[in-house]
């Protein structure tokens, strides 16, 4: 499944980042990138965007970035 | 930037973004940076100077924050370049102390480039209330740098963190060792370079990386890297360029989590979400917070302007007379009593009085706003909007700046990364009204809108319309954002991400003592540095008569066909055009050429600026067209100029004027058809 795909208040193992080289760094730099554990914490309305906790911090991205990341339910 | 005296040390503040780098800069600096709970609240280095205890003297620059030395955004191309280029005594890495496996990253990343590192843990105090307990020796030892702990607050964690930088720092150890391959293709590279980055090995790694936007500002400097060797080397030992890159960030994240692992114990608090985020962000609950919100600070803002405003009016105008009196008692020139008493002194004290008490009383209600997190999560919520309109949601933060500043405003569009959107905020930021328009919005409002007798009541219908007026020009931002996305500035949507920091209590005595004293000494300088000269050069005009007739006269009546068109009248347009320099001093420049050179009738409050108006004309029509007009014309000189600065381009500083004029024009024009 894909980030996009998440549920409020689970968490997440990103198993893989589909995307071009720019926008990968920023994900990572973000603390978004393989094997980093992410919370699913707030939707706006509509579902879009989301925000999620990530490596200590809060971080809202836009529905249609969340294809990139393949994720696997965690714990 | 200017190498300071070879006796002062040069130490950049450099961390991710809202880690309080800003609270500790004012702190050691005892400078009045303006701090807030969201980031990119910095988007310029700040400069600032200290004496430590053993008399060295340090210059101490306040970097944007950023979230990696690979820069995305203007504001974070601005930390690196300084990180990078500057050759500074040292870097010293804020860090947030609970949340620091974000910051060692970031911090190993800084220690590549810099040759000389300090880290500083700040919030140490919250951490420790969190349960986050950290090994700072063992941090030091496996790092490399001398590692201190501070609480902005705390002053003597400040004191200790000045010492520190006071201190000549020794250059560290690699940050990170890479595989053998690479390490052997970055010892050969590194002497090649010249000696211009602060670290040829940093230097290497970052080409090795394949940033492009560090190889742009490398080439920019020194010109095109000799990397092509280094890449043909590593591809036939079997590694692309793709591995490199990739090698290089995964080695970089392994030290990050083994030094995290080593070092920090104790219960790792999950990042949480409180039950008013929730609130805020649902579908229903949080849509009537911000404008409810906006209405009790304007409300506020009303009541308490008031009495102030009434006081100083009766108090200033009264001046006016013995001033003159005085000056001609001293043998002054009869023209320059009446430029001085009638002009210079007359708008000077109608800003003052008038606009100043409503400036210093809603700025400070929004800073608390800002200082309790807010202003992201209304950014979180409008996203959806800019999306639609192929623009970024971080522009509801660049709006909210304008609020209090349009130039700041234009200046904070740094902080979104897209030249394309970043353009789109920059030319709509003057629709929405500054801190120098709101005083001119509630004025005409409770003067014509408003029935109920003074008090409680009408200063909340005042705060009602004002907080119409502010949704409106919401609705028009979005509309302008729009029309410029699939006009003149066309393209997708780009990466957006934006953290929503802690909603936290601010420290509300603290925050409103500070900001109230910061708007009075800015809006008086901008009273003596624009209303001053502007009341004399109004006089002037409205006394200059070339052929008998007033130039005032001669330029009004030359405005009148427009002005009329607009639902207004010469004068106005007249007001609105000499007020470019500050809008502060429409109103008063307007009611200073319709009173001419008779004496002002101040005792009466703001009664006797309902009678001047009335008496040239006005009507309720005329009043929604110039508020309409205020809300949309073209933004101040000084927000024009910062434009210019920020885009380079004559062109968009001149759409940036445009744009928001023709909104109005089109506004007003289609009132005056409908009620004229």
């Amino acid at each position: 499944m894909t980030l996009r795909a998440a549920r409020l208040d689970r968490t997440y193992c990103i198993t893989a980042v589909q995307a071009p080289d720019a926008p990968r760094r920023h994900l990572a730099a973000l603390g978004f990138e393989e094997g980093a554990l992410v919370t699913c914490l707030l939707a706006a309305p509509r579902g879009d965007p989301v925000a999620f906790g990530v490596r200590g911090a809060v971080i809202a991205l836009r529905k249609s970035q969340l294809q990139a990341l393949t994720v696997q339910e965690a714990g | 930037m200017k190498r300071p005296a070879a006796s002062t040390r040069r130490v950049l503040l450099a961390g991710n973004p809202n880690v309080g780098k800003s609270s500790l800069f004012n702190a050691l600096t005892g400078a009045h940076q303006h701090t807030g709970n969201w980031t990119g609240k910095t988007v310029e280095g700040a400069v600032g100077r200290y004496r430590a205890e053993n008399g060295v003297q340090v210059e101490l620059v306040d970097l944007p924050g950023a979230y990696s030395m690979t820069a995305y955004s203007p504001e974070e191309g601005v930390a690196r370049d300084a990180i990078a280029f500057e050759q500074a005594d040292a870097v010293c890495v804020v860090c947030d102390a609970c949340n620091l496996q974000r910051g060692l990253l970031f911090t190993l990343q800084v220690m590549e480039l810099a040759p000389r590192v300090v880290l500083c843990l700040n919030l140490w105090d919250r951490a420790q209330k969190q349960g986050v307990q950290i090994d700072t020796q063992a941090l030091s030892r496996g790092l490399g740098v001398p590692v201190i702990t501070t609480a902005a607050h705390r002053k003597s964690t400040v004191t200790a963190l000045g010492r520190l930088l006071a201190q000549t720092v020794a250059p560290h150890p690699p940050a990170v060792v890479y595989p053998p391959p690479l390490e052997r293709e970055m010892t050969l590279l590194a002497p090649l370079l010249p000696a211009g980055p602060a670290d040829r090995r940093g230097a290497a790694i970052k080409l090795l990386e394949q940033d492009e936007a560090y190889r742009q500002a490398y080439t920019d400097r020194w010109g095109p890297p000799p990397t092509a060797n280094t890449f043909r080397a590593l591809a036939t030992q079997g590694i692309s360029a793709r591995q490199v890159a990739r090698q290089i960030e995964a080695a970089r994240r392994q030290k990050a989590d083994a030094l995290f692992a080593a070092a920090v114990t104790g219960r790792r608090k999950r990042p949480a979400v409180t039950r008013l985020d929730r609130l805020l962000a649902g579908k229903w609950s949080g849509l009537p917070v911000m404008p409810l919100l906006l209405l009790l600070v304007f409300w506020l803002t009303i009541f308490a302007s008031q009495g102030p405003s009434d006081a100083l009016l009766g108090l200033l105008f009264a001046g006016e007379a013995p001033l003159a009196a005085r000056l001609a008692a001293w043998g002054v020139p009869g023209w320059l009593v009446g430029m001085l008493a009638h002009g210079v002194w007359r708008v000077t004290a109608f800003v003052v009085a008038v606009m100043l008490p409503p400036m210093a009383i809603f700025f400070p209600l929004f800073t608390l706003l800002e200082d309790a997190g807010l202003l992201p999560r209304i950014a979180f919520r409008l996203d959806r909007h800019f999306q639609a309109c192929r623009s970024c949601g971080k522009q509801a933060l660049t709006m909210c700046m304008g609020f209090g500043c349009n130039a700041a405003g234009v200046t904070g569009c740094r902080i979104i990364s897209s030249r394309r959107e970043r353009l789109i905020a920059v030319l709509t930021n003057a629709l929405v009204p500054c801190n120098g328009r709101f005083p001119t919005l509630i004025t005409l409002i409770g003067l014509f809108f408003v029935t109920a007798p003074a008090g409680p009541l009408a200063s909340l219908a005042t705060a009602g319309w004002l907080t119409l007026a502010v949704v409106l020009c919401v609705a028009v931002t979005l509309l302008c954002s729009r029309l410029l996305a699939v006009t003149v500035l066309r393209g997708e949507p780009s990466f957006f991400a934006l953290e929503l920091p802690p909603l936290r209590m601010p420290p509300v005595g603290r925050v409103l003592v500070r900001s109230l004293r910061e708007r009075i000494v800015f809006v008086l300088g901008r009273a003596a540095a624009v209303a001053a000269p502007a009341g004399g050069v109004i006089w002037l005009l409205a006394n200059w008569r070339p052929g008998g007739v007033p130039l005032l006269q001669t330029l009004a009546n030359a405005l009148e066909p427009v002005g009329g068109f607009l639902g207004m009248d010469g004068v106005i347009l007249l007001a609105f055009l000499l007020g470019l320099p500050a809008n502060e001093i429409v109103l008063p420049l307007l009611l200073t050429i319709y009173s001419g050179s008779g004496t002002l009738v101040g005792e009466a409050g703001l009664e006797t600026l309902r009678t001047t108006l009335t008496a040239h004309g006005w009507n309720r029509a005329t009043a929604l067209c110039v508020l309409l007009f205020c809300l949309f014309h073209f933004p101040c000189s000084t927000t024009l100029w910062t434009v210019y600065k920020e885009t380079g381009s004559a062109r968009w500083t001149a759409l940036a004027a445009v744009l928001p004029a023709a909104v109005g024009c089109v506004l007003c024009a289609g009132i005056h058809a409908l009620l004229g």
